[in-house]
């Protein structure tokens, strides 16, 4: 489960990286990429917090 | 009131013929609409009506634009840019990707692949002149 979501992170961090590395080479970045790539951030937070309850709850039946 | 924007839009606008917009459209009737909006702008259109021969065009004639739509008979959008992003000529070219589909995987998935730009379909003429001009004059330059 939590390597899944791991993996589920690792591709959804790819978008915002993009738009980033766009920004910072100076490039337009279009407001829909920008928003698509906000939209991948809150999915990474959610995930990340999900990830973070499976831990807490594997803890604590151990 | 159409008419009037039109008459002041090529009023001001400097044309160029030698500037070469690619279109990449399966679907005629917006192939045409694409046609006029860049024939508005003064430029020169290339038509493709599948992904291959779009690419081979995008090659031979180094387009300044490429107006991509992201459903196409042979292949999808994606795989165009990714064609067009792993050749040395059209490496940099700046893309403008429209779809009917609007999920985000789809603008995502464009966005990764090196789009520049993406519009829903349908999209009027006037919004598609503009951005022509955008892209031309102030993101390729």
């Amino acid at each position: 489960m939590t390597r899944r979501i791991v993996k589920d992170i690792q591709l959804r961090l790819k978008a915002p990286i993009i738009a980033l590395e766009r920004l910072s080479n100076g490039r337009y970045l279009p407001q829909v990429f920008a928003e698509a790539a906000f939209n991948e951030l809150w999915e990474i937070q959610r995930l990340t917090e999900k990830m973070i309850g499976v831990r807490k709850k594997r803890k604590k039946n151990v | 009131m159409f008419k009037y924007w039109w008459q002041k839009l090529t009023n001001t606008r400097k044309i160029d013929p030698s500037v070469k917009i690619l279109i990449i459209e399966d679907n005629h009737v917006d192939a045409k609409m694409f046609e006029k909006a860049v024939d508005i702008c003064g430029f020169t259109s290339l038509v493709a009506y599948d992904g291959h021969s779009g690419i081979d065009l995008a090659q031979n004639h180094m387009p300044r634009l490429i107006i991509l739509d992201y459903q196409l008979p042979d292949m999808n959008g994606a795989q165009v840019l990714k064609m067009l992003r792993s050749k040395k000529e059209t490496a940099t070219e700046p893309v403008m990707v429209l779809s009917v589909l609007d999920n985000s995987d789809v603008i995502i998935n464009s966005f990764e692949n090196g789009a520049d730009q993406y519009f829903k379909k349908p999209i009027d003429l006037k919004t598609l002149v503009k951005q022509i001009d955008l892209m031309v004059h102030k993101i390729c330059s």
